[in-house]
């Protein structure tokens, strides 16, 4: 994945946790951010479906610990 | 299991809200106005109905039958199936009560289903069987009044679940019927449920006892529990694919997509998933909230009147059990009454 993508992933991380951009990076930990609950999960997955065409059943966002591990899923799963 | 019903249809569908409203500055004043705003913004929900001390779900459902029956004659009533979490008594049958309530006659069959937001496909499915085999009307009443048993505590649930009761007339109607697919997935039955009060964990002081849960949420084993991420994988994962097997098999394009209002962004994000059109799927969650086995009937009473007809109309419900049912019906020429505060 390209770094643009990063950014817009990262930028709506950010968006979702109601978390300045700044102080997010690959290495976050989800756990830590504000908000990061079952609504977070739920807007992700509509996420990659508008921005990406990404089908998710949020059970991979779940599993997920970092923001790297975000991206990475959304990597594999790019159609 | 796929099957449809032959010669039955919905004729009428009425709805009873309690008058007492829960709403956006109630959850602020517990939780804070930032996250109050941010949980309504993303379930859609600005207010719901709370009903009264000792109103119930068998008073809100005797309201909207009441409208219903203001037109049929009582005499041709076969059947009362009532589908209800929060029954009136553990015994009897709350619609053995409805049934002497409503002053139906005694030559007919009642029955209480225990369902919750499925409950309304469920209740049709029994309802058209009975409709069909004994050729006569049948009374489906859906109710729950679920904020009596939601932790104040339980951000997730506190603006969200909404008490309403319905009433629909389902009639045999020659040459017309109505295809069914129902699922049951009860391995997660714990994803949502009242651990206790039942048989397998009665009542104690124990079970009384309020205490901090997963996310912050404060309550005992006598509320209401939902696993929010659990119940979001289940929409995703189980319910979209089985809408969009269900609707591949249909000889005609849906009208209208009724489909359970569970929240804003699920709705959305099914319908999404399978690029329907958004006019077409109308959402009623805003001021009532998720009323479980009521959400169609209000997503009918609420959108649509006697001048704009639904169509033929894909309901798709799915919740606690777990199950999902999807049903398909001609309901253009179904009578519509106004919503109805009690």
């Amino acid at each position: 994945m390209n770094d643009i993508n990063k950014e817009i992933i990262i930028a709506k991380i950010a968006e979702i946790s109601e978390t300045d951009a700044t102080s997010i990076n690959e290495s976050t930990v989800l756990s830590d951010l504000y908000n990061w609950d079952s609504i977070a999960v739920v807007l992700l997955v509509a996420f990659a479906l508008n921005e990406f065409e990404i089908r998710l059943n949020g059970d991979e966002i779940i599993k997920a610990k970092t923001v790297s591990d975000i991206i990475e899923i959304l990597e594999s799963n790019m159609p | 299991m796929r099957t449809t019903i032959s010669n039955v249809a919905i004729k009428s569908v009425a709805v009873a809200i309690p008058s007492d409203k829960r709403d956006v500055s109630d959850f602020a004043k517990i939780i804070g106005e930032k996250e109050a705003h941010r949980i309504s913004k993303n379930t859609g929900v600005l207010s719901l109905r709370v009903s009264k001390d000792g109103q119930t779900s068998a008073d809100l459902c005797e309201a909207a039958a009441k409208k219903i029956l203001g037109d049929v004659d009582k005499e041709s009533i076969v059947g009362l199936v009532l589908v209800t979490q929060t029954p009136d008594y553990i015994m009897p049958a709350t619609s053995c009560v409805l049934q002497h309530k409503l002053g139906l006659p005694n030559d007919i069959v009642c029955y209480d289903v225990n369902a919750g937001c499925t409950g309304f496909v469920l209740g049709l499915h029994l309802a058209s069987m009975i409709a069909s085999s004994m050729k006569g009307n049948v009374l489906l009443l859906t109710g729950d009044t679920m904020t009596k048993h939601v932790s104040r505590d339980d951000r997730s649930l506190y603006l969200l679940l909404g008490d309403a009761g319905s009433a629909a007339l389902v009639s045999h109607s020659e040459g017309r019927g109505i295809s069914f697919n129902i699922q049951t997935l009860g391995d997660g039955y714990r994803s949502l449920i009242i651990p206790a009060g039942g048989g397998r964990l009665p009542s104690s002081p124990k079970t009384s006892v309020v205490s901090e849960r997963e996310n912050n949420n404060k309550r005992s084993d006598e509320h209401v529990f939902m696993d929010g991420m659990g119940m979001m994988i289940f929409a995703l994962s189980k319910v979209v694919p089985q809408m969009k097997d269900d609707l591949a098999l249909l000889q005609d394009t849906p009208d209208t997509y009724l489909i359970h209002q569970v929240n804003k962004i699920i709705v959305n994000l099914i319908a999404k998933n399978l690029k329907l059109d958004m006019n077409k799927v109308p959402l009623a969650l805003e001021n009532y909230g998720n009323t479980g086995p009521c959400t169609i009937p209000l997503d009918i009473c609420h959108c649509f009147s006697n001048a704009r007809t639904l169509g033929k109309s894909f309901m798709a419900t799915f919740g606690v059990g777990l199950s999902i049912t999807t049903a398909f019906a001609d309901l253009s020429d179904i009578k519509i009454y106004p919503i109805e505060e009690v």
